[in-house]
């Protein structure tokens, strides 16, 4: 049989390229058989320019094209099922994220599940929520983080605390008129500690417990955060 | 030659079933050996055998080794075990359509 020279099989993979087909395994796997075919009909002594003109024209109208434009098709597909196969991966992912991300970001559950704010103001200086309380309830760390702050009640014959926790992602919660402190300054604390109880100046009186949420140093409406 | 919707229905059959009697053929080798045994009545395209080889290829059917020949590289197909059983089935497959299809084509003299 005879070889082809280097030269001839460049040329046959410039025309095959020039025909449309051009990704490297498909090339070298359609150059190899229009040389085969090439070399058959030297073999049978025709010359060279004719015998590669009779291959190619043997290959149809875009009959190179197709090749390689079937060929995308497959890989596509391919792709697309590597990609279903992951997605169950990716939800596992996702899912861990938000459960992760969960316990960082601030719920409005400060206190026990039953009680619901009276009042949710995000205009005046409360900009948090208000819970009418009675009793001496505990109220709750509503992420993960670390206690920035217990400041003392500011005013003249006003008593009780406010703590500051910090949390990831920018998230600060404050909780104000809280007694017995069962935390310090700079303790890092889970979601669900027992931050202090609520200041009530006498057994069984009625007080106002105030929580706050900031993201990024302002108040976040939490509707969304129960 | 055939029409070329009769062959394009078998032209997997015709690669299986080749395949599973020799070792392995690259795209070239499997045109001349279809053209021979047929005395030239079916010719494979290229652009018919190739994409039917690659789709194989891409469902598990077929494995490839390349191998260099001279300054070329040949791709070589094998059936997988996959492949081999597929190979059966659709021989099976297709004499059972050769035999159904005769009910059809060969006028029954008992029907008048």
């Amino acid at each position: 049989m005879r070889q082809l020279s280097e030269n001839q099989i460049e040329s046959i993979e410039a025309l095959v390229r020039k025909k449309g087909l051009n990704r490297k395994k498909l090339l070298s796997e359609i150059v190899d058989h229009v040389s085969c075919a090439v070399e058959t009909k030297l073999e049978a002594g025709m010359n060279f320019p004719q015998a590669l003109k009779e291959v190619i024209a043997g290959f149809g109208e875009d009959g190179i094209g197709i090749i390689q434009r079937e060929n995308n098709v497959l890989l596509k597909d391919k792709r697309k099922r590597q990609l279903l196969l992951s997605m169950p991966i990716a939800s596992v992912l996702m899912f861990t994220a938000i459960v992760v991300n969960a316990s960082h970001r601030p719920n409005a559950r400060p206190i026990q599940r039953s009680l619901v704010a009276v009042n949710e103001s995000f205009n005046d200086n409360i900009n948090g929520f208000l819970y009418d309380v009675t009793g001496k309830l505990n109220i709750y760390a509503t992420a993960n983080g670390r206690v920035e702050k217990i400041i003392p009640a500011p005013g003249k014959g006003q008593k009780g605390y406010s703590v500051i926790l910090k949390h990831k992602n920018g998230y600060k919660t404050i909780y104000a008129n809280l007694q017995a402190i069962n935390v310090v300054e700079g303790e890092e604390i889970e979601k669900g500690k027992t931050l202090g109880k609520v200041y009530t100046l006498k057994e069984g009186g009625k007080v106002f417990f105030a929580y706050k949420i900031l993201n990024l140093g302002k108040p976040v409406e939490a509707h969304s955060y129960y | 030659m055939y029409n070329k919707e009769l062959i394009k229905g078998t032209l997997q059959t015709i690669i299986l079933k080749l395949l599973s009697e020799r070792e392995k053929m690259y795209g070239y080798e499997i045109t001349q050996h279809v053209r021979d045994i047929t005395a030239g009545k079916i010719i494979l395209t290229e652009g018919a055998l190739y994409p039917s080889l690659h789709k194989l290829e891409a469902e598990g059917l077929l494995t490839t080794e390349r191998v260099r020949v001279g300054k070329r590289v040949r791709k070589y197909y094998s059936l997988t075990q996959k492949g081999t059983s597929s190979a059966e089935l659709k021989v099976k497959e297709l004499a059972d359509f050769f035999k159904t299809m005769k009910h059809i084509i060969t006028p029954k003299l008992s029907a008048k």
